[in-house]
């Protein structure tokens, strides 16, 4: 088949369905003579060509040099390691332990002090305050 | 052995950093993976390296926005190594973490389009405007001339909006094989699919977008 039929022959649909396919956005010679010949697909051969440059430079973009470190930050390291696990499961109940020890060491001393002594009305203050033995309401009105 | 000859090879030159290099791309992802699983977390830096810039370009084609692309990539890398112990080696690392890129790129996708929605509902009843979405990133491109730089971004804007308002599954097959450089059957491992529904969704993708193209040439 010579050239001049292939060019005859080549409808739009193919045109389109060729430019989609060819990633590198290479035309033949008859897609070249198809395109300068039809206004319509002329359009279409641009928004093809602005597809592919849109996704070129897409992904020609390099992520930031620091992503590498910004992810080794952001990865919970300590928590990899097997007794770590085993003991951040127990925290809670440690936690849990240590309070009620606490309150049980709190009630035991509290229970060293004898409660009639700190309250007891017989201490040597109050022993010394209570003056009405020694000087008489009575020997006051008399004067 | 390759890794050890190459080593000696750095080491006599002096340049360590090659020398990591070198083993980020020689060593077996399998034997990295055990080496973090038996206490040795800091092996997942060599995963990191080799992995990075692939997640990034595939978040990039899913987003479009380069914070949104490293903030995801991030969560991809964060969220493997969390699960690295239910790692079983069935696939190759890399289609798992690519499904999981997906998958977050994804939430962050519809986690968008509900913040969008809200806001527009937000600018119907009165209590919000609306906003275009506006990136940074548009204005350090290095295009001085404001005009081109207009052209170029709405270019950028359409471009972007053939490829999101294909189907999901289209849209994923078509992300995965363009920017990320994956191969039909890697693709196909990725989402869980035979190379034959890739290939039919890739060809429907094709379709779609050739479809899209003609309708808005026309409108131009």
């Amino acid at each position: 088949m010579s050239n001049h039929l292939k060019v005859a022959i080549m409808t739009c649909e193919v045109f389109k369905r060729q430019m989609m396919e060819n990633q590198d956005y290479l035309m033949d010679q008859e897609m070249v003579h198809h395109v300068n010949n039809c206004p319509s697909c002329q359009r279409y051969a641009q928004g093809v060509s602005q597809l592919f440059e849109v996704i070129q430079t897409e992904k020609s973009l390099s992520p930031s040099p620091f992503l590498h470190t910004r992810i080794m930050a952001a990865l919970p390291l300590k928590d990899t390691y097997p007794e770590r696990r085993y003991v951040s499961g127990l925290k809670p109940v440690l936690v849990a332990a240590c309070l009620l020890l606490m309150i049980g060491i709190g009630i035991k001393t509290g229970s060293y002090f004898p409660v009639n002594e700190v309250f007891n009305s017989k201490t040597w203050e109050m022993v010394y305050f209570d003056d009405a033995s020694i000087e008489g309401l009575e020997f006051l009105t008399l004067e | 052995v390759l890794c050890n000859f190459l080593n000696v090879v750095t080491k006599e030159k002096g340049n360590e950093f090659v020398k990591v290099d070198n083993e980020a791309c020689l060593m077996d992802d399998s034997l990295i993976i055990s080496r973090i699983n038996s206490g040795e977390p800091a092996q997942y830096s060599i995963l990191v390296k080799k992995y990075q810039s692939m997640i990034f370009r595939t978040c990039m084609g899913l987003l479009h926005q380069r914070e949104d692309a490293e903030d995801v990539t991030q969560e991809v890398f964060v969220k493997a190594f969390r699960a690295i112990g239910s790692f079983k080696g069935d696939a190759s690392f890399s289609t798992w973490i690519y499904r999981i890129a997906v998958n977050e790129a994804l939430t962050l996708i519809r986690r968008r389009q509900r913040e969008r929605m809200l806001r527009r509902l937000g600018s119907w009843v009165g209590f919000a405007k609306e906003q275009e979405d506006f990136s940074v990133e548009r204005l350090t491109q290095h295009e001085s001339d404001p005009e081109s730089l207009m052209i170029k971004d709405e270019q950028t804007r359409w471009v972007n909006r053939v490829i999101d308002e294909l189907p999901e599954r289209q849209r994923i097959a078509f992300t995965l094989s363009r920017y990320g450089d994956l191969s039909q059957r890697e693709v196909a491992q990725t989402m869980g699919l035979t190379e034959g529904a890739v290939e039919s969704l890739l060809q429907r993708a094709k379709q779609n977008i050739r479809k899209k193209i003609s309708v808005d040439g026309k409108n131009k």
